[in-house]
């Protein structure tokens, strides 16, 4: 073959090539406008979704930090109402910087399974992206606070999700695992949580914050977990990697703990239509801060092990109330229990599953818990010198 | 006359001086740096010469006191029967003196600085060495600095470099066989070797390649390389080029062949791995740790160079979603007000930056700063500012110029490729871009110089055969001498096994 038959040919093939991939896929990051975060709140007028984004507004120059600007809009399906938004604004909606999901009570009541197809189902939303549920009248709301940060409110959400390692009180559950947790609910009935969130006004500005876990039986909201019960919850769950425990002698609350390593096993025994749960938690804590007047306990010290037991009672109890509770008010089995029965014993699984509904508020709950103090940051002088 | 070079075996016509010298006349008519000088013997009248040179390319201290000086001082005796003959050994105090009647010897030793010397009554002429022409001295390649190592390099002048590399191997082992190249330049080459080290069939094909060459003149070794090399298109070097003897030596040493091109500064090597581009001469003359650790950049400057740009596309034009959320705000912001596209403006800033440097690279010292003033400040600066690019374009560019100087030795491919692979991505995005690299590293496995694959990794079996690749081992552990090249492996014998 002669060379410029070679490049005559090879020149034809990348222009064929060229023709069947990707070539439509070019397209100028200017020309969209960046969604930081997607509010859905029931519809006005016939439609079924309400949506509030959040965007970002880019116009302002080099100086200025990126100002968030909301457009609103209506549609009867969530892509709808994507889509109805380039009668507002000339650039097209561009999701994959799209952080939070927020949903309002009555949409998270009605079941939240509907919405997320589009989500998943689209190319450009992240499988990583949270929902939270609001706890204002509305989901909108919960963008309109101006920041002293002039961040995006959206983006301070997640940032303050992914802080929770430190904190430990609300579980972020991401898309993926949304997922996964309602896509095999017929199978091991397990419930979801997402985190809450609201305005909280104080003197001169707003701020919002995430401070609960919001419980859904299977895809519905059913209710919330008090804020103190978080921590637990988080432990049982196995997602725990930092909190305090507050914790006394004789129910007091003046010794805290901080939370280095915690881990969860839980043990299922099902016999008949009883099924009970063994718990084992071990924790790994340091001696934080003791809130008295005289400081008595240090690694030294045999007081030490008191402060460890005290630790341990009030995880113990605490964690039981929490189970009870979610038992006794909800019945939804956000701890994942009868996933442990499906994963331990298939067979006994079968036998309870078409009746997990009813046995799971009667599961009964066996905790044991370890708290092992692993420093107290000071060094004392050894007793008796 | 058409003289096309070639005379044959047509000998000087006669044995009368007159003859000859209206011959010699004739053959070099128009050309009046050729000097006739009549001599006779102021004691036997009888002897009568004439001294032929070219104005210039003699050494007029050899000329005269070599030369003309015996001839005029010597008693001569009686007309012995060979006259050529007894001035060559009795006379002359010139090196070299060749007693010759063919005219094609003459002329060329006229041309190239050598005297002759006709003789009245005598059909042969001598041709005396009087070679003497200005030269540059030897200096340190401004191509190839090095801050340790040996500081000389090769200079215009193939006796001169001969013996630099000489000087390197003192071995009978060494090889040279001289060759003649160029109908009208007659230029001289010389093919050197080690002939215990050598892959015999890597000879033997470059014979055969030199054999076939017909050309006009060579004025640089790069007339002989594009013909010789494997493949006449392809943008890969397969032969080596260098102006360090250090280097040549070291690449005989490992059983390659250079070719010397009289006039040419730059030796030839061959075969020429890839890797070749990557190696610098000090990487052997530091310490191995450091020598790896630079060399190791130099590659990954190589991929970040003809990379960055189509990257860059990739990204901004098909992938957003692969860029971190500020720094994709970042891009948005800069993007604002600037007319056009993302491709564009990278192509265009590319050849902008290809511009500057091309400017640079030839441009006389004292407007050199003028030049740096202007690209700085004006591309820069001012274009951003008029919103004409934006300014992680600048980065970019910058980055990925910044990284292309790094390989030097492969600058031509990297431009190249550059081009090639922003094309790819501009169409294809990220797809393009891998399609583009999948490419260029078949073309790459797939090219072999003088029969030997460039890519190592082709027939690398053990840890051996990657002693001086990536990176550059201790001399302690480099055994033997890289597969393919030598036949003759082992480096260390003493305790390399043969493979």
């Amino acid at each position: 073959m002669k060379p410029w038959k070679k490049i005559v040919l090879a020149l034809e093939t990348v222009l064929v090539l060229s023709l069947c991939v990707g070539c439509w896929n070019y397209h100028e990051v200017e020309n969209y406008t960046i969604i930081a975060g997607l509010a859905i709140d029931k519809g006005t007028g016939g439609h079924k979704y309400h949506l509030t984004f959040e965007c970002i507004s880019l116009m302002g120059g080099k100086d200025t930090p990126p100002q968030p600007v909301l457009i609103e809009a209506d549609g009867d399906t969530i892509f709808d109402a994507v889509r109805g938004t380039i009668s507002m604004t000339d650039k097209k909606l561009y999701f994959s910087d799209c952080k939070v999901v927020i949903l309002s009570k009555e949409i998270a009541e009605n079941g939240i399974k509907p919405l997320m197809d589009f989500f998943i189902r689209d190319s450009e939303p992240r499988l990583t992206l949270n929902f939270l549920v609001s706890d204002e009248p509305t989901a909108g709301e919960v963008f309109r606070p101006k920041l002293a940060s002039q961040q995006p409110v959206s983006y301070q959400i997640a940032g303050m999700l992914q802080s929770q390692y430190a904190l430990g009180r609300v579980l972020a559950i991401p898309l993926y695992q949304m997922y996964d947790i309602l896509g095999c609910s017929e199978t091991c009935d397990e419930s979801l949580t997402l985190p809450n969130v609201r305005v909280v006004k104080t003197k001169g500005s707003e701020m919002v914050q995430t401070s609960n876990n919001v419980v859904f039986h299977q895809d519905k909201m059913v209710g919330t977990l008090p804020e103190e019960d978080g921590i637990y919850y988080l432990m049982l769950r196995n997602k725990l990697s930092g909190g305090l425990i507050v914790t006394g002698p004789d129910g007091g609350k003046d010794i805290t703990l901080e939370i280095l390593k915690s881990s969860a096993s839980i043990r299922p025994e099902v016999s008949g239509t009883n099924a009970t749960m063994k718990i084992a938690i071990q924790v790994n804590a340091a001696l934080a801060e003791e809130n008295t007047d005289s400081l008595q306990y240090n690694l030294a010290n045999e007081k030490f092990r008191k402060v460890e037991k005290m630790g341990a009672e009030t995880i113990e109890q605490n964690v039981k109330k929490l189970v009870a509770d979610d038992q006794k008010d909800y019945g939804a089995d956000i701890f994942g229990f009868g996933k442990r029965i499906y994963e331990d014993n298939y067979s006994d699984w079968k036998a309870l599953s078409p009746r997990w509904e009813k046995v799971f508020p009667k599961v009964k709950c066996e905790v044991h818990a370890e708290v092992r103090l692993k420093n107290a940051a000071r060094a004392y002088p050894k007793e008796g010198t | 006359m058409e003289n096309r070079g070639g005379f044959g075996s047509a000998k000087l016509p006669s044995d009368e001086l007159k003859t000859n010298l209206e011959y010699i006349r004739n053959l070099f008519t128009g050309d009046e740096t050729i000097q006739f000088r009549h001599l006779t013997s102021p004691y036997q009248t009888d002897w009568r010469f004439c001294l032929v040179y070219a104005d210039g390319m003699v050494n007029n201290r050899i000329v005269n006191a070599d030369v003309i000086r015996p001839l005029l001082e010597y008693r001569f005796p009686e007309r012995p029967g060979d006259p050529a003959e007894f001035i060559s050994q009795h006379v002359m105090f010139s090196d070299g003196s060749e007693k010759t009647a063919e005219v094609e010897k003459i002329v060329q030793g006229l041309v190239y600085g050598d005297s002759v010397l006709l003789i009245d009554g005598c059909a042969e002429a001598l041709v005396l060495n009087t070679k003497g022409w200005a030269m540059r001295s030897i200096e340190e390649p401004e191509s190839e600095r090095s801050l340790r190592g040996p500081r000389e390099g090769f200079n215009e002048s193939i006796l001169t470099n001969l013996s630099m590399l000489r000087r390197k191997l003192r071995t009978p082992d060494l090889k040279f066989h001289y060759r003649t190249f160029g109908r009208r330049s007659r230029t001289k080459i010389c093919v050197c070797y080690l002939d215990s080290l050598i892959n015999h069939d890597v000879l033997t094909e470059l014979e055969k390649r030199l054999d076939d060459i017909d050309i006009d003149a060579t004025l640089d070794s790069n007339y002989i390389t594009e013909i010789i090399r494997d493949k006449t298109y392809s943008p890969v070097k397969t032969i080596g080029s260098t102006e360090r003897p250090d280097v040549v030596a070291s690449k005989l040493l490992e059983g390659r062949i250079a070719l010397f091109v009289d006039g040419s500064p730059t030796v030839l090597t061959m075969p020429h791995l890839f890797i070749e581009h990557f190696q610098a001469d000090e990487d052997y003359y530091i310490n191995y740790v450091f020598a790896s650790i630079g060399r190791m950049l130099r590659i990954l400057s190589f991929f970040v160079s003809i990379s960055m740009p189509a990257i860059y596309v990739a990204l901004v034009t098909f992938h957003q979603e692969m860029l971190p959320t500020p720094s994709l705000l970042s891009i948005i912001t800069a993007r604002q007000g600037v007319p056009f596209p993302t491709a564009l403006e990278t192509l265009f800033m590319i050849i902008v930056f290809e511009m500057l440097r091309e400017s640079g690279a030839r441009m006389p010292g004292l407007m050199g700063q003028a030049l740096s003033t202007v690209g700085a400040l004006v591309i820069g600066q001012a274009a951003v500012d008029a919103k004409i690019v934006s300014a992680p374009i600048i980065i970019i560019v910058a980055f990925t110029g910044i990284a292309g100087l790094m390989v030097p030795k492969i600058k031509g491919f990297v431009i190249m490729m550059r081009f090639l692979l922003l094309g790819f991505s501009c169409v294809l995005g990220i797809y393009g871009y891998l399609l583009g690299v999948i490419a260029m590293l078949t073309a790459l496995f797939g090219t072999s110089s003088f029969g030997v694959p460039i890519m190592p990794d082709v027939y690398a079996d053990d840890a051996q055969d990657y002693k001086d690749i990536y990176w550059r081992t201790s001399w302690k552990k480099m055994l033997r001498r890289p597969k393919l090249l030598s036949w003759n492996h082992n480096r260390q014998a003493t305790k390399g096994k043969a493979k």
